[in-house]
C-alpha cells in the first residue's frame, strides 16, 4: 500500500477553501468592505488550489499519454472553467453591489470535492511511481496553500 | 519617490526565467531525459510566472475600473497564450522525440519581459498605493518563485 500523500495536502486545502467559502456566506448581507475581502480571499485561494491541480498535478502525470483511465483529467479542466465561470459572474454581481447567492457555487464545489477525493487522488497516490509522487509534492509544496 | 518593489521581484523571476530556458538550450544536444527534466523545470516556472501575473498582479489591479490598465493587461495576457501555446508546441515535439528549436521562445520571451520591465511593473510601481503594492507582494510571496 503506497503512501496517501497527495489525497492528504489536497484533502486538506479543499477544507480550507470550504471554510473561505463559508466565510463569503457569514459576510452575506454584511458591511460590503467584509464581504468583498472574504470573497477575494476566497477567489485567490481557489485560484491557487486550481493551478495547483492543473500546473502541478495533472500535467506532471502527463495525461496526454493514452491511457483511458486518466481521461478524467479533461471533466476535471471543464469543471474548473464551470466553477471559474460561476465565480466570475458573482464578482460582477459583487462589483457591482448586487445581492447574490451561493448556492449554485457550494453545489459545484461539492461535487468536484468529493469526485476528486474519491476517483482521483486516491487512485493517483497509488498508481503513480515514488519519484514522479515526489515532484509533485515539491510541486505543490511551491504553492503557498 | 515610490518603491519598485514589485519591478524588482519580477525582474528578478524573468532572470531566473531566462537561466532556465538556457538551461533547456544547453541541453538540445544532451541525453533526452535531462533535455525532458530542464524543460519541465522551465515550463512549470514558466507557469507559476503567469499565475502571478494575471492572478496575484493584474487583477488585484481592478483593471475593469481603468480603461487603459484593462487594455495593458488584456494585451498581456494575449502574450502569455502565444508564449504557452509556444511552448505546448515544443512539448509535443520532445514527446514525439523530434528536435526542437527554442530561438523562437527566446525571442518572444525577450519581448515580453522588456515590455513588461519598461512599460509595466514600473507604472504600476509608481500607480498603485503602498497598501496595493504591499497586498500584490504578498501574494506574490505566496508562490515560491
Amino acid at each position: 500500500m503506497k503512501s496517501t500523500e497527495i489525497l492528504d495536502l489536497m484533502l486538506k486545502d479543499h477544507n480550507r477553501i470550504m471554510k473561505y467559502l463559508e466565510d463569503v456566506e457569514n459576510n452575506l448581507g454584511r458591511d460590503f468592505g467584509f464581504l468583498s475581502n472574504s470573497f477575494n480571499t476566497f477567489q485567490w485561494n481557489l485560484e491557487k488550489h486550481l493551478f495547483v491541480e492543473e500546473k502541478a498535478i495533472f500535467t506532471s502525470y502527463n495525461p496526454d499519454e493514452p491511457d483511458k483511465k486518466y481521461n478524467f483529467f479533461s471533466d476535471l479542466m471543464d469543471q474548473h472553467t464551470e466553477i471559474l465561470t460561476v465565480i466570475e459572474s458573482l464578482r460582477k454581481k459583487l462589483q457591482k453591489r448586487e445581492p447574490f447567492d451561493l448556492n449554485e457555487l457550494k453545489k459545484l464545489l461539492v461535487k468536484h470535492k468529493t469526485f476528486e477525493e474519491k476517483n482521483v487522488y486516491p487512485l493517483l497516490d497509488q498508481e503513480i511511481d515514488d519519484c514522479t509522487k515526489r515532484v509533485i509534492i515539491d510541486r505543490i509544496k511551491e504553492i503557498r496553500l | 519617490m515610490k518603491s519598485n518593489a514589485i519591478l524588482d521581484v519580477m525582474v528578478k523571476d524573468h532572470n531566473r526565467l531566462m537561466k532556465y530556458l538556457e538551461d533547456v538550450k544547453k541541453n538540445i544536444k544532451s541525453d533526452f531525459d535531462v533535455l525532458l527534466k530542464s524543460f519541465n523545470t522551465f515550463e512549470w516556472n514558466l507557469d507559476k510566472h503567469f499565475f502571478v501575473e494575471e492572478r496575484a498582479i493584474f487583477t488585484s489591479y481592478n483593471p475593469d475600473y481603468i480603461e487603459d490598465g484593462h487594455q495593458l493587461f488584456t494585451n498581456l495576457s494575449k502574450q502569455h497564450t502565444s508564449i504557452l501555446e509556444k511552448v505546448e508546441l515544443l512539448r509535443k515535439r520532445l514527446r514525439s522525440g523530434k528536435s526542437i528549436d527554442v530561438s523562437d521562445m527566446e525571442v518572444m520571451l525577450l519581448k515580453h519581459k522588456t515590455y513588461e520591465e519598461k512599460n509595466v511593473y514600473p507604472v504600476l510601481d509608481v500607480e498603485i498605493s503602498e497598501g496595493e503594492k504591499r497586498f500584490m507582494i504578498e501574494r506574490i510571496e505566496e508562490i515560491r518563485l
